[in-house]
């Protein structure tokens, strides 16, 4: 239920949770079933405003994701981002997880589990078939969103969680010695700001979102000179996002490549390829998923023209939309910069530039695509350089800001998402992914997020 | 021994091998340049080259890109008289965007103004002149012959 946060004794909560998007959603679900109990503390308020979402999420940066692009995807009001979610999930395979400290068999039961949040069956999870060689037939899931904002019920009837709006963790204070957190300090618009020392055997999480969570890191200096967390000079790097090629390529296809049918219990799905191992290996471990989307045929175009005389049969024609694995580089980060949002916490600025290695794998992925079609017939596939090498986006996909890892050198939380060091501060959200893969963030968030509940409550 | 004067027969005869000598060398040299040229593809002036346009677009293979540049130059027009390679500079009115180099024939053949037209290829190295048609009219610049990239047209002959 909602409550205010200057009439309620925040001591009989066993957790705090900053953020009550998705994460904190899979979290508390799960600290429930441990029976813990939980705060949620949220900025924004039931429904979106532009003018507090502008005043929290104004940031600057440079790069192909500029200072316009982050506060995009970085939701100030009840859910959080989920508010602008699309719906879209796949899971993180095998393979992405190459430089995490954990692996998919790790986070299998809590896919489950997150598809299950997100009122999906489980059919999307394994889907995997063989496409033309080098690819294999990987869609999406793409049911309808979970969306918080628009049903606060959803909330509301977790039992052991209390919601407090437009109330913001904006500091968090260690103990001498940074083994745990001592206390934290809140912001409401409405008086003076709060500092709540926290009992023995509180903990605190972050789920504040990709950019959020470093934020209150960034922003809990004021005691000594580093960051909460921020000891090894890693908060804020290894910013990633999922580059985005819209219309990149077309195919004209024979009735060879029509898509395999999907189960029914799959249900909505977007189509879509995406290399297997062998061929993974040779983009040089860079994952990547090409959408195609069903089009019509182009007579105006008098390549295409010419090429339908080479079908028996009419052809059909896909629009390809590639989106790419962005590999973690500690040079693409959020660093604190000049300002502060209005609860006091510091202004962000981001770098983050798409590397060469990740054009080249998209590029080579389609040519490859292109070679296995000639090799099998009459489909062809022409490629728009235009569209990969300048009209690249993002799919509002943050993560990567507090990296997960067993070394403190080149991480900021552990494998069980706790900030290196600190026995009672955790982060839950695509801030802790190791490295992205291609799939759309959500549900391998809640995934965590779920597993995390369950650390925290000792059912693990 | 005092040498003997040259005879006005021996100077004739002296220019003559001079001659022959010079014009059987640069016919050899001329040879084994285009030899050269075929063996080890030294570029040659940019109208005789032919470049691989199909990295943007299409991938198709090389055959298929044979085929579709030949059916790029496949017209007929009983008004205009149609010439491979040939570019004519100069003396537009008018520039269209078509899809084949038909297209271009007969929208000159519809209009009694045009006297002339050039059609740059679908596989012209430039991709914003792909298959332009320039509408001429009668003062047009001398044609440039050897040029793949055009295709040109002539209402009143060549």
């Amino acid at each position: 239920m909602f409550v205010n946060i200057r009439e309620i004794q925040i001591e009989k909560y066993d957790v705090i949770v900053a953020g009550s998007g998705l994460a904190a959603y899979a979290l508390v679900k799960r600290l429930a079933r441990g029976g813990k109990s939980a705060l949620i503390l949220e900025s924004g308020m039931l429904e979106y405003d532009g003018t507090l979402q502008e005043d929290f999420t104004t940031m600057f940066g440079r790069g192909h994701f500029d200072a316009q692009y982050w506060p995009l995807h970085w939701g100030r009001m009840l859910g959080g981002t989920s508010a602008f979610w699309a719906g879209w999930c796949t899971p993180l395979t095998e393979r992405n997880f190459r430089d995490w400290p954990i692996s998919r068999k790790d986070l299998d039961p809590y896919y489950l589990l997150a598809a299950g949040y997100l009122r999906r069956t489980d059919a999307f999870l394994t889907y995997d078939k063989p496409f033309v060689p080098g690819f294999d037939y990987r869609p999406l899931s793409a049911e309808p969103a979970l969306n918080l904002n628009s049903e606060p019920d959803l909330l509301e009837e977790l039992s052991l969680a209390d919601i407090a709006l437009t109330t913001t963790l904006k500091e968090l204070h260690p103990s001498d010695d940074r083994r745990s957190i001592d206390a934290i300090s809140i912001y409401t618009p409405d008086g003076p700001d709060m500092l709540v020392k926290l009992r023995e055997g509180q903990t605190v999480v972050l789920a504040a979102g990709g950019v959020g969570n470093a934020q209150i890191l960034l922003s809990s200096s004021s005691e000594s000179g580093q960051a909460v967390g921020n000891e090894e000079d890693q908060v804020g790097r290894y910013l990633m996002e999922h580059p985005h090629f819209y219309n990149c390529a077309r195919i004209l296809a024979s009735a060879d490549h029509i898509l395999p049918k999907l189960p029914e219990d799959f249900g909505i799905a977007i189509p879509a390829v995406a290399p297997d191992d062998a061929l993974y290996d040779q983009l040089g471990s860079i994952d990547l998923s090409i959408e195609l989307l069903d089009s019509d045929v182009d007579l105006d175009d008098p390549v295409e023209r010419f090429l339908v005389g080479n079908f028996t049969t009419p052809p059909i024609a896909y629009e390809l939309n590639v989106r790419s694995e962005m590999p973690p580089e500690a040079e693409n980060r959020l660093k604190v910069a000049e300002g502060h949002d209005p609860a006091g916490l510091r202004r962000l600025r981001a770098i983050c530039y798409i590397g060469t290695d990740t054009f080249r794998a998209v590029d080579s992925a389609l040519e490859f695509l292109s070679d296995t079609l000639v090799e099998a017939g009459p489909s062809r596939l022409a490629i728009r350089n235009e569209e990969i090498a300048r009209n690249v986006t993002g799919g509002g996909h943050t993560m990567g800001t507090t990296r997960m890892g067993d070394s403190p050198r080149t991480s900021v939380v552990d494998r069980d998402c706790r900030v290196h060091g600190y026995g009672n501060l955790f982060v839950a959200g695509s801030s802790v992914f190791t490295s992205g893969g291609y799939a759309n963030p959500t549900l391998t968030l809640m995934a965590l997020a779920a597993r995390l509940g369950d650390k925290i409550s000792g059912t693990s | 021994m005092k040498k003997a004067p040259l005879s006005r027969r021996d100077l004739l005869l002296g220019f003559t091998g001079i001659a022959v000598g010079g014009a059987v060398a640069t016919a050899v040299g001329l040879t084994f340049r285009s030899q050269i040229k075929k063996l080890v593809g030294l570029p040659g002036t940019p109208q005789d080259r032919t470049l691989p346009t199909y990295d943007d677009g299409w991938l198709l293979t090389e055959q298929e890109w044979a085929a579709f540049q030949d059916a790029d130059t496949a017209v007929t027009s009983d008004i205009l008289e149609v010439r491979d390679n040939v570019d004519i500079p100069g003396g537009d009115y008018d520039e269209l965007k078509v899809s084949s180099v038909q297209e271009c024939v007969t929208a000159c053949e519809q209009d009694s103004s045009c006297k002339a037209f050039t059609y740059a290829r679908a596989s012209h190295s430039d991709s914003g002149k792909r298959r332009a048609c320039w509408l001429k009219s009668g003062s047009t610049g001398t044609p440039v012959t050897g040029d793949s990239r055009y295709v040109s047209g002539r209402r009143d002959g060549w």
